[in-house]
């Protein structure tokens, strides 16, 4: 081999191989089943799925009814409310990060990633004692809430490689603060921007927990109809139809805007 | 012409430049020469507004801009390490001021192109900085500094990165083109034969303070102090 240091890869190719791909086969395999004879019901001796069998059944069900569409439409739409919402905190605060001084750079990202430090349901379950009642602000506001750490920190880093003589060089010529930011510093932070929104849209499309308990059923999303068909309908393979159709979306729309970056940068 | 009064900068209890007191004449080319740390580029920035004196005046043609933001100041800098955008070509580089002085964008295009070609740089207005050499770099940065005709130009070690023998070349025509525009320039420099080389007079900075200003030669046959002498090789 020309290049010996890609065997230092091979751990994580593996990772990769046994802990994202056989899985992705599984549940692919698992939409292309017949479904089980006792869907919907809760009998201990219930098939979840037909072994041996191919079928699009599933799938075909999750693309057709209007139940799904509906699904994958509010899934959508809260992807995008939030994407935008998160966009804008996070550029603000990853703003402050890149103006502060180096001492209050540390504490400022200290601060940003505090959410973290605690577990998720405790967090949500603080949103949920805000806003008191369930319904789709405290959804957004709480996946909004969860984002906000990634998306600042990827600006600020993205940010921090735009040097500030650039933005004195922009006022030297007769640029006000404000045209500066515009014409200079925001541009040339688009490629932070772009990498935050794929993670935020991955994220929040597939978001789970705030839906589940800031919501009302009909705020709830893909990944909660998933664990429904999963452990309340027994029915695997639409759960897993649910999943194929999800990361199809996802997929092409990542890859659109990871064009839209190459573009960019 | 521009002129510092008693100008003083701290940095914390660090002080920068301390009472710096200097009257560039108009048309004058005035290299500010001293050894890195010495305050010279703090006095730059003070110059272009991009820092606030502690204490003392500075005037632009008479008028007092001490407390005056960058972009109303009228002054051209060209950065050391040129800050040119690297998401706009040549000609965008060169229109952006312009642009911020609301010039209709063919006259801008026309004077760009005019002013590249005052530097010697024809043809090259759609390329990225990134696509460009180091020494073609400097000059967009001179033509973007030059185009805002500013009252004065400011100069902060424009030559420092640039190979000797190009060096050398710009460094001629730099001078040629100020004595053409008869533009009053700061230059900032560490190198003595750079300031010797193509200044009207030089200030000599060491901590903070502008220990003598002159022609080269009172300089060197008179010089203020040891340092001075010291500085330019001379025996003591």
């Amino acid at each position: 081999m020309t290049r010996p240091w890609r065997l230092l890869l091979l751990p994580s190719l593996f990772l990769w191989l046994a802990g994202v791909l056989t899985p992705l086969v599984f549940v692919l395999r698992m939409s292309l089943y017949a479904h089980g004879e006792g869907s919907g019901e809760k009998h201990f001796d219930a098939l979840f799925y037909q072994p041996g069998t191919w079928s699009l059944q599933s799938i075909l069900t999750v693309l057709t009814e209007p139940f799904y569409q509906r699904l994958f439409a509010f899934t959508a739409l809260l992807a995008l409310t939030v994407t935008t919402l998160t966009l804008l905190c996070g550029y603000l605060l990853g703003y402050l990060v890149y103006r502060a001084t180096p001492k209050r750079k540390i504490l400022l990202i200290l601060l940003i990633a505090l959410p973290k430090f605690t577990n998720i349901l405790v967090f949500v379950f603080g949103v949920k004692m805000i806003f008191g009642a369930n319904g789709f602000f405290p959804v957004v506001a709480g996946e909004v809430l969860l984002l906000v750490p990634y998306a600042a920190l990827t600006i600020a880093a993205t940010l921090e490689t735009v040097p500030y003589h650039l933005v004195e060089a922009a006022r030297g010529l007769g640029a006000s603060p404000a045209a500066a930011f515009w014409r200079v510093t925001f541009p040339l932070s688009m490629p932070g921007v772009a990498a935050a929104a794929i993670l935020t849209i991955l994220w929040s499309a597939s978001g789970f927990l705030g839906p589940y308990l800031l919501g009302e059923p009909v705020h709830y999303t893909v990944a909660v109809e998933v664990e429904r068909q999963v452990r309340q309908n027994l029915n695997w393979t639409l759960a897993a139809a649910l999943n194929v159709v999800l990361i199809a979306l996802l997929a092409g729309g990542a890859y659109t805007m990871s064009l839209l970056r190459r573009r960019l940068a | 012409m521009i002129e510092f009064v008693e100008v003083s900068k701290n940095y914390g209890a660090v002080p920068a430049v301390r009472a710096a007191s200097l009257a560039v004449r108009p048309g004058e080319l005035l290299a500010v020469l001293g050894p890195s740390g010495c305050g010279k580029t703090t006095l730059l920035r003070i110059a272009g507004g991009y820092e606030q004196p502690d204490a003392g005046l500075l005037r632009i043609g008479g008028r007092d801009v001490t407390h005056t933001g960058p972009q109303h100041r009228n002054v051209g800098m060209v950065f050391q390490n040129y800050a040119l955008f690297p998401h706009m070509n040549a000609s965008e580089n060169v229109e952006f001021g312009l642009r911020m002085r609301g010039v209709a964008k063919d006259e801008r295009r026309r004077r760009a192109a005019a002013i590249l070609s005052l530097v010697g740089l024809d043809d090259i207005g759609h390329r990225k900085p990134a696509e460009l050499s180091g020494g073609q770099q400097q000059r967009v940065a001179l033509a973007r500094a030059l185009v805002i005709e500013p009252a004065v130009l400011l100069l902060d070690e424009p030559l420092a990165n640039l190979d000797r023998n190009v060096r050398l070349r710009t460094r001629d025509e730099l001078r040629a083109l100020q004595q053409r525009l008869k533009i009053t320039t700061i230059l900032v420099t560490h190198d003595q034969e750079e300031a010797l080389a193509i200044a009207d007079r030089i200030s000599v900075m060491d901590a903070g303070r502008i220990v003598q200003t002159g022609t080269a030669i009172d300089l060197c046959l008179r010089p203020a102090s040891p340092f001075v002498s010291t500085f330019f090789g001379l025996p003591e």
